[in-house]
């Protein structure tokens, strides 16, 4: 074995690539491997499509390397490249479009129909919901394990690009201006997206807070032409 | 309803956000404040930020990160061909590189039903020593795959093989101790090197003609055989060569196995450490 090496940077093992090294992209990947995946998965809601959408953008970024300007994060220019790859393959499969009316019977009857996700589709029930709201017993939303997934399957009830800004956001904890940079729009679009997305999701939350919930958020939110 | 005036979600989320300013951020406020249905959706806002953070991160399954390893194993492989013959072979390969098992041997990456994989026939490129053309030192060319050789014990049989596709051993580059990494699965599975100056090894000619059904036990079947009686050598001391390209090909670890035998019929090397076995071809020197 030789002497310990420091471990060499994103963007060295970029330069590597380029120079060609061919160990040194498949490093970059395995690198940051789990945190594309969770990507990819979350965007495409799908592990099928994941997967494609992951290797295309691996493909292509193991192509275009060269072309790195540097002028972002190796990890920005990678997930943005993940991103896109995941938004495009959304665009070509078949339409699988979700569109909820807001009836929390319509919302059972949908998530337990698409379960291309997995087994973490689970139809949510009001118990595993209790206490997730302010005031309720328990505000910690990680008390349920059986929640935390369903989150997860109630991202596919999202537009894309809120999708893909929520993900990069509150799912994973990525600071806006990075997201902003990944997903090449402005920080107000970001947060605009991030907002949209997650009103999108209240009735949903209510949904697992139980029915009076879900009919308490429903009554309190009154048209207001757009929300600006 | 009430006949009061309510914001909606959306656009109490965006003045969550920030999105809101002047007499429209006042007056959401002061509604926020004194009404107490709004206040609460306020909340649950901040309550849908929380749960999604709270989501378990999934963790790249085994299979998907074989593929996709296996797949850049192959766009390092043909980037390392002349241009012409890289774009030629781009043509026809480049989508669905990651799925070829190599040498048609069933036992590769398990491919997706519907995926990418039905184009062509098992890519036979593999057995193009262009593959590895393009390094001077390049000395072994990858055609028999990868095989994970500890899952067989359970049973799993040949859908144990860790990928169809991998990269090559290619010696010369300052990036040695990388090159584990460019095996499917060699990142996590491997267990730690054995200790530094046991990374000699022995080639044995077992006269073993593996297949690809059955290669993983027949690694563990020379493996216990060894550790009885030695195997037949096929050669005192490797080549110099030989040895860089071997210790390249599993990451700077010593093999467990060197046997030059057959693969299919044909000659080749089967290189195998703890958990995975490569399947070689020596190109021409």
């Amino acid at each position: 074995m030789g002497p310990e090496v420091p471990e060499p940077t994103d963007a060295e093992l970029l330069r590597r690539h380029v120079a060609g090294d061919t160990a040194a992209f498949g490093l970059l990947f395995q690198r940051h491997k789990d945190r594309l995946w969770a990507v990819a998965l979350r965007t495409t809601c799908d592990p099928d499509d994941a997967a494609d959408a992951l290797q295309e953008a691996m493909i292509s970024a193991f192509r275009r390397a060269k072309d790195f300007r540097g002028d972002s994060a190796v990890t920005t220019w990678l997930h943005r490249i993940v991103v896109n790859a995941s938004l495009d393959r959304l665009r070509r499969r078949p339409a699988r479009s979700i569109s909820w009316s807001g009836d929390p019977d319509a919302l059972e009857s949908m998530l337990a129909q698409d379960t291309r996700g997995g087994p973490s589709l689970a139809v949510p029930s009001p118990r595993a919901g209790a206490g997730l709201l302010p005031g309720g017993p328990s505000a910690d939303p990680a008390d349920s394990v059986e929640t935390r997934l369903d989150v997860a399957a109630a991202l596919r009830l999202l537009p894309e690009q809120q999708r893909a800004a929520l993900v990069l956001v509150d799912m994973l904890g990525y600071p806006v201006a990075e997201v902003a940079a990944i997903l090449a729009v402005s920080e107000g679009t970001v947060k605009s997206r991030c907002a949209r997305g997650r009103a999108r999701l209240l009735p949903f939350l209510a949904h697992l807070r139980g029915g009076s919930g879900n009919q308490a958020a429903a009554d309190t939110v009154s048209p207001e032409g757009g929300g600006g | 309803m009430t006949g009061q005036w309510h914001p909606d979600a959306a656009a109490l989320a965006e003045y969550r956000a920030g999105l809101t300013g002047g007499r429209r951020a006042k007056r959401l406020a002061a509604h926020a404040a004194s009404c107490a249905d709004c206040a609460s959706v306020n909340d649950q806002l901040a309550v849908v930020t929380t749960m999604l953070a709270s989501a378990p991160e999934p963790a790249m399954p085994d299979a998907v990160e074989s593929r996709i390893m296996a797949a850049l194993a192959t766009e390092a492989a043909l980037a390392t061909e002349t241009p012409h013959e890289t774009e030629a072979a781009h043509g026809t390969a480049k989508r669905d590189t990651a799925l070829h098992s190599v040498g048609g041997d069933g036992g590769g990456a398990r491919r997706r039903p519907g995926g990418r994989s039905g184009r062509s026939g098992p890519g036979n490129r593999w057995l193009r020593p262009a593959v590895l053309a393009s390094a001077a030192a390049a000395c072994l060319v990858l055609f028999g795959g990868v095989y994970g050789i500890t899952h067989l014990s359970n049973g799993s049989s040949s859908s144990s093989a860790a990928s169809g596709a991998a990269g090559s051993a290619v010696a010369g580059s300052e990036s040695s101790p990388l090159a584990g990494a460019q095996a499917p699965g060699t990142h996590t599975r491997l267990e730690p090197a054995d200790s530094a100056p046991a990374t000699a090894f022995t080639v044995t000619a077992s006269g073993t003609n593996y297949r690809p059904a059955t290669l993983a036990l027949q690694v563990r079947a020379q493996l216990a055989r060894s550790a009885k009686t030695p195997l037949p050598a096929a050669e005192a001391v490797p080549s110099t060569q030989l040895s860089a390209c071997v210790l390249h090909l599993t990451g700077e670890m010593r093999p467990r196995l060197v046997d030059r035998a057959t693969y299919q019929g044909k000659p080749a090397y089967v290189i195998a450490v703890t958990n995975w076995a490569w399947v070689v071809g020596a190109t021409p020197s």
